[in-house]
């Protein structure tokens, strides 16, 4: 898992809510809350990057969090994302899905 | 767009007034037009308390009566291609163009499927406009509106059974939600569940949401956002998949459980639950 190349599905809704993201999926209409460190890792889901470069770059540069136990954790949300459809993995660079995460309106309707 | 269903009758007979049947339910129309003298009266009937004489219609569906031989418990499909809709159940397959509002439905001579079809626009429509239909019970009591929420077996029809005569029932099954201003407002439909009636064809600005479960007392508590905002799309119909529709209903709940409070209701099957609705 962390030498695989991780996107967005561009098949999701995604939109802020505080500082969380949430995605519903297409598949099964579950909708997913994503805690903090696994919204970066959604945010950074570019398809160009591994997982491992995510977690090093992203999730260590912004979290005080230990290499080992943020991408064990990682490869476990990537891992249940993919298998709900919200989320790609590939051993090849995904296409680059230019999809934006809207903000919730918090303080315009 | 307007009088979707009077330039339609204009080309037909002299019967054509006759063989259309108007639905409204929020404000919305559906004109239903459809030969059959019985089943137009089987609408009149099903439908009675939301008919409309409007020509203000949003959509207008041609209704042919046919013998269906699909499994009439099959699944219902949905399937949007730009503003292009097609559904699919065993009993009937409608199409239904959104930018023009015309629609063809053929369907079995049943008041499920028609009833079925009427959902799904709904829904749609609602969307588009920044509500939805929800899977819950609604009533009116004190001027102002609440729904209340679950899968079947939550104890929506109960809600409504134990509703003093003061309470104005507006569905206890699927209930509609608009956006109205800065608030919301929730408007009687004629789908109803186990209670067997429709409601009424009022509404009332939207109080409160309550999503229920049964409990050994009666308690109402706060929910925090992201269990307010599970709870509420669980309960949201919607049928098409497409992630501009799946973008359309997430803003909608969102937008809603910033505005609306949405609590969790731990009741026992009895009327005191209502002492602490409003």
């Amino acid at each position: 898992m962390r030498s695989l190349y991780v996107g967005r599905s561009e098949a999701v809704a995604a939109r802020m809510m505080g500082g969380e993201i949430v995605v519903i999926s297409p598949e099964d209409s579950s909708l997913f809350t994503l805690n903090a460190v696994a919204s970066c890792i959604w945010n950074s889901a570019d398809g160009d990057s591994t997982l491992e470069q995510i977690v090093r770059n992203q999730v260590c540069a912004e979290f005080e969090v230990g290499f080992d136990a943020a991408l064990e954790d990682a490869a476990a949300f990537v891992r249940e994302g993919s298998q709900h459809g919200i989320l790609q993995v590939s051993e090849q660079p995904l296409p680059r899905n230019p999809q934006v995460v809207l903000p919730t309106p918090e303080t315009k309707l | 767009m307007a009088s979707l269903c009077s330039r339609e009758s204009e080309r037909k007979t002299t019967n054509a007034a006759n063989s259309s049947f108007t639905v409204d339910v929020g404000g919305l129309a559906i004109c239903l037009r459809v030969d059959d003298p019985q089943f137009l009266k089987l609408l009149e009937q099903r439908y009675a308390g939301f008919q409309s004489r409007t020509r203000n219609t949003v959509a207008a569906f041609d209704i042919s009566l046919q013998r269906m031989t699909e499994d009439p418990d099959e699944d219902l499909a949905v399937q949007t291609t730009g503003s292009s809709v097609y559904m699919r159940r065993g009993d009937f397959r409608a199409d239904w163009n959104m930018k023009t509002g015309r629609g063809r439905i053929e369907q079995a001579p049943s008041p499920y499927a028609i009833d079925s079809v009427l959902r799904v626009v709904y829904s749609l429509l609602l969307v588009e406009r920044g509500g939805f239909l929800v899977h819950s019970a609604s009533a009116i009591t004190g001027n102002k509106a609440y729904l209340f929420a679950g899968p079947s077996g939550s104890g929506k029809t109960t809600m409504c059974r134990l509703a003093g005569s003061s309470v104005h029932l507006l569905s206890d099954e699927i209930s509609f939600v608009l956006p109205d201003g800065e608030a919301y407002r929730a408007f009687g439909t004629p789908f109803y569940g186990e209670l067997a009636r429709p409601g009424e064809a009022i509404s009332a600005p939207l109080d409160a949401t309550f999503i229920l479960r049964h409990a050994p007392l009666n308690r109402i508590s706060a929910m925090v956002r992201s269990s307010a905002l599970h709870a509420v799309m669980r309960n949201i119909l919607f049928f098409a998949k497409e992630p501009l529709w799946l973008e359309r209903v997430l803003a909608a709940a969102l937008r809603f459980i910033r505005i609306v409070p949405v609590r969790q209701m731990e009741f026992l099957p009895n009327p005191e639950i209502w002492k602490l609705v409003a």
